[in-house]
């Protein structure tokens, strides 16, 4: 475990709630040594230069400008991810089925998802979701703290996707899989110790680090039908 | 899918390992039960060649080399290859014989695939694990309804009455289900599996995948069938359910699940898969005991299906039994390193560990809590933890070399360098021997920044007293002195840490390295299985074995592995340069042979071996930029080199053509003017030896008259010049050699008349032989006044001066060589006795006597 956890001191007193609705961006806040107990991903001060840096982000990496272009990216997230679609398609093979598949000649990647697929298949009936929802939360957050979207609209939309993630995963643990197993489809072109390693220590970190939002919120603390309470919290 | 036929010995390790495990108490005996399944494991490793393959002797020699003849017919190569797999055991490493089949496929397929097909699949369909590969192989190079319809298909199918295998590789080969079932619709009793099966498959995947659950169940439920079907009918049907029952409220699908797992373990009471399913199932339907039992139950009956730790680490988490998950869950991560599944559950375990330790000792303030607790975080790496020390505690000797040892490791994993004052101090200070040999672990991370060897010895050295059984102290002193060169020493350490930790990757490869370069082959290659069997394509393992199959001359095992490299990097981007490395590390190895073979003309075995291998070696495929590179262009070089080497000038004539195309390294120029130079020699290709050096060979006589480049090349040039018939350019071209010589050895003029002895030899023999006397007395007058000391080649040199004088009609000169012969003769009887014989018959032959 190698990763410095920035403090969880909740100074914006947000609810368990509101803070259960930010602690799925926790992989990419953790990434990017920001912090988890406030609706913005801030490192330190909230400044010209990191707004201005966030919004570089938002640009290039999500095409996110502005409201309009949220929307379109929290859609596009939502959407049913590519991995779950594939294991549909393999999952019910046998081991010695796998092995056969393995012998073809296939390229890198699709020899890494089969292994995926057969690792996972039967632990993992949510595929990659985790990845799209957590980074989708993140997105909120950032999109939210550079003015595209007020706070209001920000809750909204943390809630719709909390919603989502509760009904699909148990626990943190399984979210934070979820999660670590997308960047690994991600990378399915690099797929070794090397390219995971980092998302592994992350999931270790957040699974383990006192100060981490999945250690401090029992993933209990959230249930689909807190709506109402999330938006007013 | 059929599970291959155990062997014998398979069978029987298995039976035993069940039965071990059965009689094992899991509660107390986890960690010997993780072992028997880790052997169990490294048993399942295919095991290598030379562990497997009868000796070198037992093999005909030169199979190697007729194995890849393209003149044999796939008859006679198919007889062949039989030949040598009867020399090997039935479980030879079947990745190789992929390789094997590969190699000798594209020789005889390509001509008559049928007859090949035929003629292979006929002699080797008996053999258990071959089916499968040669199947795949005949069905590559068949057109696909052809071998579909064939003799052998059906043959195969016959065979295997629960051929899921071949299924499965119809349903690749075939277009659609319609026509596999066409194909198959001879074989009555596998169509009806296969109609059955797939039409099961169909519905329900289909279903799933549009998430019609109900519908899938039907489709599986209603089908299944009373007797007795394929296993991969059950594998499929409970691994398509598996999902569908997991979640609450699903209770007619856990039903259904239940009853075709029970009727599917009837059938298949040992099939690892179904028992992974089932444990699985019960981990999330079932409270933790049930599951955990069920989960050792699947590992008692399948122990080979080793990913139902899974579910034994998760239910031993559920029942908060940190410290077994740990273990289960460790052993598994070891076993599949990319699964982040264990890391997730590993995580959660710790977490819940370190709290539950945490809390215990906020509960009892004691000195050994504390420091259990901070052991344990030293252990897990969990150095950045926020701890909760009790202040009564804060000052024990123990708990704070603890704490130093976090931070040691934490510095190192950061990368930074840990306060070494401090580190001395609390090994001074700590008294629990657990504890020291933590702080000692970390000391000798941290031993290796020190630049002072002296003082990191006698660090080391300390610790050994301390702990001289310990595997960490041997390791590290085994690295130490193999760091040294020391390799004797190193060994001794390495064994000594294995006889702890047998399976210690690392330090297996260490001892394999010492070992080999200690010469001890056998030996290295014991240790290298080893590697293996954790590592199987650990690519320096692949390589030094390889290369300690070279030293030990078994070139054909050598090739394999090369082989097996290369295929082990087949889509990695660094094929290429790795490719280049194998190439020429293989072609150094055998010029180093050829050369020895060389020296020592009885050793034909070299030769014998350095042939079979050079035939094999030639096939390896090249990269299509392979003579652009410098090192591809290399390794073509050494290779015609060797070709040379062992006296096959044309063939090293065509290597080297194949490097004409190309814009050859300035580097290799002079190489290989030398060696094309030497072959036109060698096959009497005078003028073209000419053609080629005359010019950068007259060049370099005034940039680099004394290079060894300049001197081969005018050598070669004299040689070839006097082939010719140029009497002045080939002495010429000689003498430029000899003076050129003779600055290079300078004051050594003893060395220098040993070289110029041999070389005016040579150049004497080849104005003989092509009967230009001129250039014999030439050749004879540098001879005589450059070697001075009299030997019996005095007697040959006179003698053919005397007849080349008297070829010219110069009887009196002749004369005086000849008896200047007979005069030398008096020194040494009975050699060159021809030449004596001559050159007395000469001279009695005078017709004047004036050589009287």
């Amino acid at each position: 475990m190698n990763e410095r956890m920035t403090p969880y001191l909740n100074s914006d007193k947000l609810s368990d709630t509101q803070l259960w609705l930010l602690a799925p961006s926790a992989m990419l806040t953790v990434l990017n040594a920001q912090r988890h107990d406030m609706l913005f991903p801030l490192r330190d001060e909230d400044t010209p230069e990191d707004r201005a840096d966030t919004k570089r982000c938002l640009d290039q990496d999500w095409d996110v400008t502005d409201a309009k272009t949220l929307a379109e990216t929290v859609e596009f997230l939502h959407q049913a991810p590519p991995l779950w679609q594939a294991m549909q398609g393999w999952h019910p093979y046998s081991s010695d089925e796998y092995q056969v598949l393995h012998q073809g000649d296939w390229p890198d990647s699709l020899k890494n998802l089969l292994t995926m697929v057969e690792q996972y298949g039967c632990s993992m009936p949510a595929g990659d979701l985790a990845w799209h929802l957590g980074r989708c939360a993140w997105v909120v957050r950032s999109a939210c703290q550079v003015g595209y979207i007020d706070e209001d609209d920000a809750w909204k939309l943390l809630t719709e996707n909390g919603n989502r993630i509760a009904r699909a995963f148990n626990s943190w643990a399984e979210f934070g899989m979820s999660y670590a197993i997308g960047a690994q489809y991600f990378r399915s072109q690099r797929f070794n110790a090397e390219s995971i390693q980092r998302y592994r220590s992350h999931l270790t970190t957040l699974l383990t680090h006192p100060d981490s939002p999945w250690v401090r919120l029992p993933w209990e603390a959230y249930t689909p039908e807190d709506v109402e309470e999330a938006v007013s919290g | 899918m059929i599970a291959k036929p155990e062997s014998p010995d398979r069978a029987a390790t298995l039976a035993e390992t069940r039965h071990q495990l059965a009689e094992l108490d899991w509660q107390n005996d986890l960690p010997q039960a993780l072992s028997l399944l880790d052997r169990l494991r490294s048993a399942d490793t295919p095991p290598p060649l030379e562990a497997t393959t009868t000796s070198s002797e037992d093999i005909d020699p030169d199979l190697a080399q007729q194995i890849s003849n393209p003149c044999l017919t796939p008859a006679e190569l198919s007889a062949r290859f039989i030949k040598l797999h009867d020399h090997l055991p039935a479980r030879f490493d079947p990745v190789l014989w992929n390789s094997m089949l590969s190699a000798v496929d594209p020789a005889a397929a390509e001509a008559a695939p049928e007859a090949w097909c035929g003629a292979v699949m006929e002699s080797l369909q008996q053999r258990h694990f071959l089916p499968l590969n040669v199947l795949r192989l005949i069905r590559d190079r068949l057109p696909c309804e052809a071998f579909f319809a064939s003799e052998h298909w059906q043959q195969a199918l016959q065979d295997w009455p629960q051929g899921n295998f071949f299924q499965a590789l119809l349903m690749r080969g075939v277009p659609s289900i319609e026509t596999a079932l066409t194909l198959l619709r001879p074989l009555d009793v596998t169509t009806q599996q296969f109609d059955t099966l797939m039409a099961l498959v169909q519905q329900s995947g289909q279903a799933l995948q549009q998430g019609e659950q109900q519908q899938a169940f039907d489709a599986l439920i209603n089908q299944v069938p009373h007797e007795h079907k394929p296993l991969l009918f059950w594998q499929r049907t409970l691994k398509l359910m598996f999902h569908g029952c997991i979640p609450a409220g699903a209770e007619q699908g856990r039903a259904a699940f239940s009853q075709i797992a029970q009727m599917a373990l009837h059938f298949f009471p040992q099939d690892g898969q179904l028992w992974f399913l089932r444990a699985g199932f019960d981990f999330h339907t079932q409270p933790p005991e049930v599951a955990r039992a069920t989960a050792i139950e699947a590992l008692v009956q399948a122990p080979d299906y080793r990913r139902s730790l899974l579910w034994l680490g998760r239910a031993l988490l559920a029942s908060d039994k940190f410290e077994q998950a740990t273990l289960v869950l460790q052993q598994l991560q070891s076993w599949e390193p990319l699964n982040l599944e264990c890391d997730t559950w590993l995580a959660v375990c710790q977490a819940r560990e370190l709290e539950q330790r945490q809390q215990r000792l906020a509960r009892s303030g004691s000195l050994e809590d504390a420091c259990d607790l901070l052991q344990r975080l030293l252990d897990l790496n969990s150095f950045n933890r926020p701890l909760q020390i009790p202040a009564a505690l804060a000052e024990e000797p123990d708990v704070q070399a603890l704490q130093w040892a976090l931070q040691a490791q934490q510095a190192r994993v950061n990368l930074e360098q840990p306060d070494e004052a401090l580190m001395l101090q609390a090994l001074d200070t700590a008294k629990n021997p657990t504890v020291r040999l933590a702080l000692w672990r970390e000391y000798l991370h941290y031993g290796w920044t020190l630049q002072d060897l002296a003082e990191r010895h006698k660090k080391l050295f300390e610790c050994y007293l301390e702990f001289p059984d310990s595997f960490l102290i041997n390791y590290h002193l085994g690295m130490q002195q193999q760091l040294k060169g020391n390799h004797n020493k190193a060994v001794d350490h390495f064994d000594k840490a294995l006889t702890v930790e047998a399976d210690y990757f690392d330090c297996l490869f260490r001892a394999a390295q010492c070992r080999f370069n200690l010469q001890e082959y056998d030996t290295a290659l014991e240790r290298l299985d080893s590697c293996r069997q954790l590592a199987a394509t650990h690519l320096p393992t692949l390589r030094l074995m390889a290369l300690t199959y070279v030293r030990k001359g078994e070139h054909f095992a050598a090739y394999w592995y090369y082989q097996l490299l290369i295929e082990t990097q087949a889509m990695s981007r660094t094929t290429l340069a790795d490719m280049r490395g194998y190439l020429l590390a293989m072609v150094n190895a055998l010029a180093e042979l050829s050369m020895e073979q060389r020296h020592d003309p009885e050793r034909t075995d070299i030769l014998e071996s350095v042939q079979g291998t050079m035939d094999l070696f030639e096939r390896w495929p090249r990269p299509d930029d392979f003579f652009q590179h410098r090192e591809g262009q290399f390794c073509q070089l050494c290779t015609a080199e060797i070709h040379d080497l062992i006296n096959r000038p044309a063939q090293a004539l065509m290597l080297l053509g194949e490097l004409d195309a190309a814009e050859l390294h300035p580097d290799w120029l002079a190489r290989y003017r030398r060696l094309k130079g030497r072959c036109n020699l060698a096959l009497g290709l005078y003028q073209d030896v000419v053609d080629l050096l005359l010019a950068p060979t007259t060049e370099a006589l005034e940039s680099a008259p004394d290079a060894q480049s300049t001197l081969n090349q005018s050598e070669l040039l004299g040689d070839a010049l006097l082939y010719l018939g140029d009497v002045e350019q080939a002495h010429h071209w000689q003498m430029h050699a000899l003076e050129a010589r003779r600055r290079q050895f300078g004051k050594d003029t003893e060395a220098f008349a040993d070289w110029a002895e041999s070389f005016l030899g040579v150049y004497l023999d080849a104005a003989r032989m092509a009967g230009n006397s001129e250039l014999v007395i030439r050749a004879g007058n540098a001879y005589l006044e450059e070697v001075r000391t009299l030997g019996p080649f005095h007697l040959v040199v006179c003698c053919e001066m005397g007849k080349a004088h008297m070829a010219l009609d110069n009887p009196e000169r002749g004369e005086h060589y000849h008896r200047l012969c007979l005069e030398y003769a008096a020194y040494y009887p009975g050699e060159f006795e021809d030449f004596v014989e001559e050159s007395r018959s000469l001279i009695t032959e005078s017709p004047k006597g004036a050589l009287s």
